[in-house]
């Protein structure tokens, strides 16, 4: 754990709001790029964040100092978003959904696809055990053990699951990205 | 496509399309800090568009996402400073009692190690152990495994699982693994400072995170003293039309031990419904060498 990344999580086990806005700082950017890609909602992925570090902060007493603050958090942000996930699974699509596809209809030119379309492509052709592993190796830089200890997993698995969904990956971006570039 | 050119794809295009703009920190700030400190702060002037309603919030962060027209804002750091100005100056950077709390800490916790090896010295490195499976008795060789930030000793059958020690918890997993067309068999040790019924909460939204049913609960004494909670996976329809838990539903045991200085053990036990006679088992018998170094 980095010093000033300790300092803060000691101020923020005695109440100290800016420590808190330090680390949120930290680790906002890539908590939301996780939740994103594994929910392919920005909204979502923003309600995710949000209560990941609710969570964090009502339950800071909890983590211990002497142990790695990052795979603690990560573990939070990931039940948090199957958490959302499968509440989401169970409900209607809400209007704000609605308006958020909509809206990226509009934004669309014509029968291109757009970059972000595309990855939501990608993304869609995976289940989400695979989505959550590549997000974590690629966009986190976590390795596959870290990745199995967020997820509670033998590493293992988390290799196979890593071989698959990168094979999805591949099946995709080989055949059609990659040959436009 | 090669192995590297490949990663180096997947990663370039999910960090170039994920890149979330300083407005969507900032308006998920806005809502974090509303949750936990409204009525702590003093209000400060916001953009309009930051607490408008729901449909608008979503319409904005879609625009800020896929990075069409919003305009650069504040940075977040700027607003953070303006939020706890009066904050700061309570807890300066430079706080002279908390650079001697920490150097007081670090001592305690050098301490504490170097009394945990001391106390591990006490325990063989190898032993046999007489198990019973399925009324049949054998005898295993087990190695002495410990953790001196959990502060634990455990003797583990090497011979069929490997200890794979980390950071915040340790896991013992089977050595071959299994193949991947089985359930997951591990069994975790992790310490937590939570009481029992926190942990037991804890437990409860796993199991529902898991999409799995509590099955039983209760006091135990064997393997370990403590509370015992036991959760099966949902039912599902195999290939001869059959609703039903089969021989490969998951089976979650879930061991809490209360410690004296309030902390708990949380050993989970993952396996499955054929495995209960072996793994689970086997778990269960290692687990009876566990011991807490106080």
């Amino acid at each position: 754990m980095f010093d000033s990344e300790k300092k803060w999580l000691k101020k923020i086990k005695k109440g100290d709001q800016q420590a808190f806005g330090k680390l949120y700082n930290a680790y906002a950017d890539y908590a939301l790029r996780t939740a994103y890609a594994i929910t392919r909602n920005p909204n979502h992925a923003s309600d995710i964040v949000q209560e990941t570090f609710v969570k964090v902060y009502r339950n800071i007493d909890a983590f211990k100092m002497d142990q790695p603050f990052k795979p603690w958090f990560y573990k939070i942000l990931l039940n948090e978003s199957r958490r959302y996930m499968k509440k989401q699974n169970k409900q209607a699509i809400a209007i704000d959904d609605v308006d958020v596809l909509d809206y990226f209809k509009e934004q669309a030119t014509g029968n291109e696809i757009t970059p972000n379309e595309f990855v939501q492509d990608v993304l869609s052709k995976l289940n989400e055990n695979h989505r959550t592993v590549l997000t974590l190796k690629y966009m986190n830089g976590f390795t596959e053990q870290e990745i199995a200890t967020f997820l509670e997993l033998n590493v293992n698995t988390v290799k196979s699951r890593l071989y698959k969904a990168r094979f999805k990956f591949k099946e995709v971006i080989g055949g059609e990205y990659i040959e436009k570039e | 496509m090669r192995k590297n050119k490949l990663d180096k794809e997947i990663k370039k295009t999910l960090n170039k399309e994920t890149e979330p703009a300083e407005e969507l920190k900032q308006l998920t700030w806005n809502r974090i800090e509303n949750e936990l400190f409204s009525e702590q702060i003093v209000p400060v002037k916001r953009k309009a568009w930051s607490i408008t309603a729901a449909t608008i919030t979503a319409i904005v962060i879609a625009v800020v996402w896929i990075g069409s027209a919003a305009p650069q804002g504040e940075t977040i750091m700027h607003t953070l400073r303006d939020l706890f100005v009066e904050e700061k100056e309570r807890h300066p950077e430079t706080d002279p009692e908390a650079t001697i709390e920490d150097e007081q800490e670090d001592d305690k916790e050098e301490n504490e190690r170097d009394e945990f090896q001391k106390e591990i010295e006490k325990f063989v490195k190898e032993k046999e152990v007489e198990i019973e499976l399925e009324g049949i008795k054998e005898v295993v060789h087990t190695e002495l495994k410990t953790n001196d930030t959990l502060r634990y000793i455990i003797y583990i059958d090497t011979s069929r699982y490997t200890f794979e020690k980390g950071e915040a918890r340790d896991l013992i997993v089977p050595n071959p693994p299994i193949g991947e067309d089985y359930p997951e068999v591990a069994m975790e040790i992790k310490r937590m400072e939570l009481t029992v019924e926190e942990a037991r909460a804890e437990i409860r939204r796993d199991i529902e995170d898991e999409n799995m049913e509590l099955f039983r609960e209760e006091q135990v004494e064997d393997p370990i003293a403590g509370y015992m909670m036991m959760s099966y996976g949902e039912e599902y329809t195999d290939n001869l039309g059959i609703t039903a838990r089969h021989w490969d539903t998951p089976v979650y045991r879930y061991y809490i031990a209360k410690q004296k200085d309030g902390d708990v053990f949380i050993i989970t036990q993952k396996s499955f419904f054929e495995a209960l006679e072996g793994h689970s088992a086997r778990f269960d018998a290692m687990l009876e060498s566990f011991e807490v170094i106080e």
